[in-house]
């Protein structure tokens, strides 16, 4: 009996040992791309969105240290999709792309947005977030996310670009730093013009759909995320586009931050048969006029 | 992509009644039993290799007290414990008799994430019955209802207060072993989503689990 009980206290010990020395948690997933060499085609001549050669800039960001979060400097893998020269005084899309392995997914969505309304009419941005692509790694939720994106827009003031002519647009897991910006206006550029593609709502939402019970996200995570907060507190004109078929992230959840948002301007774009791939499953025709139409409105 | 397989393994993990059951009849009178437990929920094609372990004793010939422990929510910075207690309600035929034992339980599962503190308790109630085959076989089918007093505090209205599940399996009871094998209908009031992966579902709504048990018998 009293092996046993030395026993079983021996097995909680090590099993104590065992979770006070792991540290796993859910975002090491959620916010891990892959290191790949980055491949951006222009296009022929006879694709729509063929952009020029000369026009793809690929450049360093740096990423400056959080330390009160933690959070090491790194250095960031950008793309500028434009002339860098016409930044002051054209209007530009900073794109926060999804989880993927690098920018490089999101190439065609990239060059098609360079080419709304016109051939290389709008500056398009793209960054890889630490962990993704040829960026240093890791992230590790906000803080990390925040100071990525306070490089891209620093770099983008530096070359005179003012929040007027800045256009930030979120797609899934962008949504959550750029609707944390959004919320928080304290980088080096104001966001006033946010389009969300496919939201989360929030990280305790998304943990309790796959889990079932009340449980918060800070059992598994500590990359507590609110987009719906975050768009109470914002106060420009926000573009959500959404398919109703998503099952990455539940529309129904979405609608919580549409609701909150009390800002300047809104609208909503949701799609019937569409899933979390919006552009290809609403046609990419469809998806830059919506984004067209909006830069035209708030602008 | 697929690159949320840690959700889904935390997920599977803290879903309601993610365990097998840890005893399906009484021990013997002063009995120990220490075990551990190895499956969980179907997440896409495979099934996520979530691991407990617990200890059990017999109090008297009627009733057995247990404790788990759930090694996958350790390593996810949570202390997520789960104890209980079966009773004998109704003795069976015996020894290949149709009629079968009836075992009811009740207890509980604590998680308090090492994050913040954060603490959830969820009581659960359910029953067994349990036949007896020669050779130490034991088939037995029940369920487990799980209660989730916290419900409200779910986001976006969405939690619900009941969460019941239902479960079959053998259970092989040797000298010095106990192996078991059994197979769960998790949660069927409602769908899982976990995003980027397939949870399937069982007569299109839960999610179904299989576990394998193996024991070692202290007398």
């Amino acid at each position: 009996m009293n092996k046993t009980i030395r026993f079983a206290a021996a097995g909680l010990a090590a099993l104590g040992l065992f979770a006070a020395t792991t540290s796993c948690d859910v975002d090491a997933a959620l916010l891990r791309g892959a290191t790949e060499p980055y491949v951006f085609p222009p296009g022929d001549v006879n694709d729509p969105y063929r952009v020029d050669a000369d026009k793809i800039l690929q450049m360093d960001l740096v990423s400056l240290a959080d330390p009160a979060n933690n959070v090491p400097a790194a250095t960031l893998k950008g793309l500028y999709v434009g002339n860098p020269a016409d930044i002051a005084t054209d209007t530009v899309l900073l794109y926060l792309h999804g989880n993927a392995n690098s920018m490089n997914a999101f190439w065609n969505a990239l060059r098609q947005m360079a080419n709304l309304g016109g051939h290389h009419r709008y500056g398009v941005m793209c960054y890889d977030y630490r962990g993704f692509g040829n960026s240093d790694g890791p992230s590790t939720g906000t803080a990390s996310m925040r100071q990525d994106l306070h490089a891209a827009l620093q770099w983008l003031k530096d070359r005179g670009l003012t929040s007027d002519r800045l256009v930030v647009f979120g797609n899934s897991l962008g949504t959550l730093p750029g609707a944390q910006e959004a919320g928080e206006q304290g980088g080096p550029l104001k966001i006033d013009k946010l389009v969300l593609e496919c939201p989360q709502s929030n990280s305790d939402a998304f943990f309790q759909d796959a889990v079932g019970l009340s449980v918060p996200s800070s059992l598994a995570t500590d990359y507590a995320f609110d987009v719906d907060g975050n768009m109470a507190r914002y106060p420009g004109a926000l573009l959500w586009m959404h398919g109703m078929d998503d099952d990455v992230a539940p529309i129904d959840n979405a609608k919580n931050l549409y609701a909150a948002h009390q800002g300047r301007f809104k609208r909503a774009h949701l799609l019937a048969g569409v899933g979390h791939n919006v552009r290809g499953g609403w046609g990419a025709q469809a998806w830059g006029d919506a984004i067209l139409d909006f830069v035209a409105r708030v602008n | 992509m697929h690159k949320n397989v840690l959700l889904g393994l935390v997920a599977a993990a803290l879903l309601t009644g993610c365990n097998a059951a840890r005893v399906v009849a009484p021990l013997d009178a002063g009995e120990w039993r220490v075990g551990g437990a190895l499956g969980g929920p179907q997440i896409n094609t495979g099934r996520l290799p979530l691991i407990s372990v617990y200890t059990a004793h017999g109090a008297t010939e009627k009733r057995t007290d247990y404790v788990g422990l759930q090694v996958v929510s350790a390593a996810f910075q949570t202390l997520h414990l789960d104890a209980g207690s079966l009773r004998r309600i109704g003795a069976g035929g015996g020894m290949g008799s149709w009629k079968p034992e009836v075992n009811a339980f009740g207890g509980g599962t604590l998680l308090v994430g090492l994050r913040d503190g954060a603490t959830r308790v969820y009581p659960n109630a359910g029953f067994h019955t349990v036949w007896t085959l020669p050779l130490g076989f034991k088939p037995y089918a029940g369920t487990d209802l799980w209660v989730d007093p916290t419900y409200r505090l779910a986001e976006f209205n969405q939690g619900t207060l009941l969460h019941p599940n239902l479960h079959g399996g053998l259970r092989w009871i040797g000298k010095h072993v106990e192996a078991g094998i059994e197979a769960k209908w998790l949660n069927p009031t409602r769908t899982f989503m976990v995003p980027q992966q397939t949870v399937p579902a069982f007569l299109g709504t839960g999610a179904r689990g299989l576990y394998f048990t193996l024991a070692y018998r202290i007398p």
